[in-house]
């Protein structure tokens, strides 16, 4: 069965979501039998790929695709091994996904104990005054003695 | 007006006050029987004046058949159950009411037996004796009368005050014909405050013979119905009781008081009237008689004369004994000393010669102040004046049970002064004499700080305004003693004792608390866009002087404007101090704590625990109906309150919330003031100096922590040394535990924990998703959801 692929690059992280791929234009490409649409085998001409490329897509599964390995093959033909990037496949579904967020890079939310934070093992101490009066201590000829009489 | 002490005179050892001249005590308005009796020191009833007296009815202006009807009172079969008395008299003159006597001393002459108004100008009444257990009366031996007739009777001499009797003359006795002066017996006999008499109980000038001698006599009334009479002609027995001088008595004239006099109602009276120039005895029975003489033959003539005449030698020692003091009576060569006894009324029920019987007598230190009248009442005092403490919120009070209370504010140097001026005499410029200053000084109270504004910064000190200026209050001389003092030492002369105005904050006068503003400080905080937030982990504390350090809630003041304040009370020296914050534009109070501020020293020390305890119990009263009042107004800043606040403070929340009430109610008014119970106790003369020494090294008070929203401590956490060693500067501690700083990457490569929910596009960064739900993901594998679910929980970057 020919399915068509593109074939590029893409230097994101396996855990981006909104990946930034490169890729060429549509390659007819043959499946080797049997093989699955998460890790399919795809046999195109050696021309249809670079041995630099690392990325591709096949509208026909509607996936993209991680390139694993490019093999040789006779005849003039390479073998290209792909898995699935269900993040980027999958990535206008995922991103519509409500879902309850436990660590965020940028959250305001600074309030929550995070026990991960490592502190050393000394505290820090700050003094600071207040603005107001000092008091002062009374020298003995202050008026500072209160006598009751009846 | 009252009859008051003038002067002092020292006669053999002993010293005795005395008041203004009789005369000028009567134009003064001051003679009157409830004074007199003021300076009794016993009061009788006696078997000889048990009856009615009676003003004398003045005959002389008629004549014959009236004269004959007036005696014809007498005349008639009169007895003491047919025939009342009362009717045939004016009963206007004739009082029917028992009068009630009793003795003081006079100082003057001896030449008289009444006092009247022509002899009162020489006469003074003793006020007080320093020794009064050694008068005595000295009685010579009974004696028989030289007469015919064996009627025996003792002499007396006059009474014989410890031998006071003194040359001529005198400072007192301007009285030319030299007498005398002497310190005799008188006896008040009272019949109403406005009806009364005032005689010599044992007064027997030259060598009469003894006879109790009851004249009556009173300023401006001359009402001598007794003189000395002597029977030395001796006189004979008749069939009647009457025993005549001469001849037979056909007629007499007889003053209604005399009858009245000798008990009521008498019996026998005999049925003849007098003739002229007769003298003659009644017998009215064993023990007296009664002895009439007439000057002259004129009818209506006011000389005619009676006296009692005690006819045994117990009458004698009963009429001596009546007089309240010790006599001695000497019988050949041996001397008794006889003791009357008082009972605990105050009455002379008899005497006694056992040295030890039980008598009220040896009760009795000082002549002055022992009144002993059933009637009139009691002089009160006067009722104090409203002083400058009244209707106001602080210390002192003029009413109630502290009437006169006062609070000085003054130095050291001022104290030590007046400690100087308590040792000195009167003479010197000292106190009265005779009276205990210490007796008036409850306590003192010293503080670690100047208590004028101008060391202790803007503050809105206590007013202590206005010396009491009553003359008859002995805190007035005090407090003039400390003015004179303080003029004395070079101080600047005072017109009052501290008076300061606030130029913060206009204040009510007298009585307000002591407010210091201690300022505001900002807590820091240590959160930062750099590091995670660990104020959390940090702990804050404050620290206010004589208070103590106090835990803050750091989500409460962590970077937020902390204002302290303190308190003080005068009075207790307790101190409250509290600190708020502005948090949701509201002020709270985020910790309170009270202490002891000034060290208290008793000076009546018997009272002054019950005192604080009082002054306590009444403030807790105080600050519970404070705080009551403040949480019907909604006042936020108390909800949570540590109620187990033990300030003796109240805190006036009339203000909403936000505004900080001004007033802060010290509980140092007259309330706690009325509570306490001013007494007295003699303390050293040196107590107060060594006390304000003494007193700057008690011991610390005990500290109770308390965690709340906000904290409240007690206690205090100086004072155990001469100089309060404490910090004077309030601060804000702030701990916080160091963090190991891992930069920016830390939140870019591990996040920083937030609880929220939202869709994952809402997020940006590293984002760490809790248990995703993959399940709408409706194109993805099941092994592709079980990959995103991975990465979700993982961390992905949205």
């Amino acid at each position: 069965m020919a399915v068509s692929v593109k074939f590029g690059t893409c230097n994101d992280a396996h855990n981006v979501i909104k990946k930034t791929a490169t890729l060429g234009t549509a390659k007819s490409a043959e499946l080797k039998q049997p093989t699955s649409v998460e890790s399919p085998y795809f046999i195109v001409d050696s021309g249809s790929i670079s041995n630099t490329d690392n990325y591709c897509q096949c509208s026909d599964f509607s996936r993209y695709y991680y390139i694993v390995s490019i093999d040789e093959l006779p005849g003039h033909r390479k073998g290209v091994q792909c898995v699935c990037d269900v993040l980027k496949s999958f990535e206008a579904s995922i991103l519509a996904l409500p879902v309850l967020v436990e660590r965020n890079e940028n959250t305001d939310q600074s309030y929550i104990n995070d026990q991960s934070v490592t502190t050393y093992n000394r505290m820090i101490t700050t003094y600071k005054g207040f603005s107001g009066n000092k008091l002062t201590k009374a020298a003995d000829s202050a008026d500072r003695y209160v006598i009751l009489m009846a | 007006m009252a009859i008051t002490q003038v002067g002092t005179t020292v006669e053999q050892g002993i010293t005795y006050g005395f008041s203004k001249w009789c005369n000028q005590l009567f134009a003064d308005g001051d003679w009157k029987p409830s004074e007199l009796a003021k300076y009794s020191w016993c009061r009788w009833k006696d078997k000889y004046i048990g009856c009615c007296s009676a003003t004398s009815t003045n005959i002389q202006s008629q004549q014959g058949a009236a004269v004959t009807q007036m005696l014809s009172y007498f005349n008639s079969s009169l007895s003491e159950t047919s025939n009342n008395y009362v009717t045939h008299y004016n009963d206007d003159r004739i009082p029917t009411n028992e009068p009630y006597c009793f003795n003081i001393l006079m100082y003057g002459r001896r030449g008289d037996q009444t006092l009247t108004s022509d002899c009162a100008s020489n006469y003074r009444v003793i006020t007080s004796c320093s020794d009064f257990q050694s008068l005595y009366v000295l009685v010579d031996k009974y004696q028989p009368a030289q007469s015919t007739i064996s009627v025996n009777y003792p002499t007396a001499r006059t009474v014989n005050c410890n031998n006071l009797q003194w040359a001529n003359g005198g400072v007192y006795n301007t009285n030319n014909d030299a007498h005398a002066q002497w310190i005799t017996v008188w006896t008040v006999f009272v019949i109403d405050e406005d009806n009364f008499f005032v005689t010599r109980g044992m007064a027997f000038p030259g060598n009469t013979p003894c006879m109790y001698d009851g004249v009556m006599g009173a300023a401006q009334y001359n009402l001598r119905p007794s003189n000395d009479l002597s029977i030395s002609y001796g006189n004979r027995i008749t069939e009647s009781k009457w025993r005549y001088y001469y001849g037979d008595i056909t007629n007499y004239q007889k003053t209604k008081h005399l009858l009245r006099w000798y008990k009521n109602g008498i019996t026998g009276i005999e049925p003849q009237t007098w003739g002229d120039s007769k003298t003659g005895v009644y017998d009215v029975d064993d023990d007296v008689a009664i002895i009439m003489r007439s000057e002259n033959a004129v009818y209506g003539n006011i000389n005619i004369r009676y006296t009692y005449y005690l006819k045994s030698e117990e009458a004698v020692k009963n009429a001596i004994a009546y007089t309240g003091l010790r006599w001695k009576y000497q019988n050949g060569d041996t001397t008794h000393v006889y003791t009357p006894i008082i009972d605990d009324d105050g009455f002379i029920t008899g005497y006694s010669t056992n040295p030890d019987a039980v008598t009220k007598l040896n009760d009795i230190t000082d002549v002055t102040g022992n009144n002993i009248s059933p009637l009139p009442p009691t002089p009160t005092p006067p009722s104090p004046t409203p002083g400058i403490w009244d209707d106001m919120p602080g210390a002192g009070s003029s009413i109630g049970a502290l009437a006169g209370a006062r609070c000085y504010i003054c130095s050291k140097t001022d104290i030590t002064n007046l400690k100087t001026w308590m040792s000195k005499t009167e003479a010197d410029g000292g106190p009265p004499d005779g009276y205990d200053v210490l007796s008036s000084l409850i306590s003192v109270m010293a503080f670690p700080i100047d208590m004028t504004p101008a060391s202790s910064g803007p503050a809105t000190p206590i007013s202590f305004t206005g010396l009491k200026t009553s003359t008859d209050n002995q805190l007035a001389n005090i407090a003039a003693a400390l003015l004179s003092i303080a003029n004395q030492v070079g101080a600047t002369p005072i017109t009052e004792i501290k008076t300061f105005t606030s130029t913060a904050t206009a204040f009510p006068s007298a009585g307000n608390p002591f407010t210091i503003d201690l300022g505001t400080c900002d807590c820091p905080t240590f959160y930062s866009s750099d590091f995670p937030f660990v104020d959390y982990d940090a702990s804050v504390e404050l620290y206010i002087p004589f208070i103590g350090t106090m835990s803050l809630d750091t989500q409460t003041v962590m970077g937020k404007s902390l204002h302290a304040y303190m308190s003080v009370d005068p009075i207790t020296g307790a101190i409250y101090a509290w600190c708020e914050c502005t948090k949701d534009g509201s002020r709270v109070v985020v910790a309170s704590g009270s202490g002891a501020f000034g060290v208290n020293t008793p000076i009546t020390a018997n009272q002054v625990g019950m005192a604080m305890a009082q002054i306590k119990n009444n403030a807790a009263q105080q600050r519970q109906t404070a705080i009551q009042s403040a949480l019907t107004l909604g006042v936020g800043a108390f909800a949570g309150m540590d109620k187990n606040i033990s300030s003796i403070l109240s805190r006036n929340m009339t203000q909403a919330i936000g505004q900080r009430s001004a007033n802060i109610a010290i509980a140092t008014g007259r309330d706690y003031m009325d509570a306490l119970s001013v007494g007295a106790s003699q303390a050293a003369m040196t107590a107060i100096p060594n006390a304000i020494g003494a007193n700057l090294n008690t011991g610390r008070a005990n500290r109770q922590i308390a965690q709340a929203n906000h904290n409240s401590i007690t206690g205090s956490a100086g004072g155990s040394t001469a100089d309060w060693s404490c910090s004077y500067t309030p601060y804000l501690k702030v701990i916080t535990p160091d963090v190991h700083r891992a930069g920016e990457q830390y939140e870019h490569t591990y996040g920083i924990p937030t609880i929220q929910s939202g869709t994952l596009s809402s997020f940006s960064g590293l984002t760490f998703c809790a248990n995703p739900d993959v399940s709408s993901i409706s194109t993805a594998t099941d092994q592709e959801k079980q990959q995103i679910f991975g990465l979700l929980s993982g961390g992905v970057y949205v």
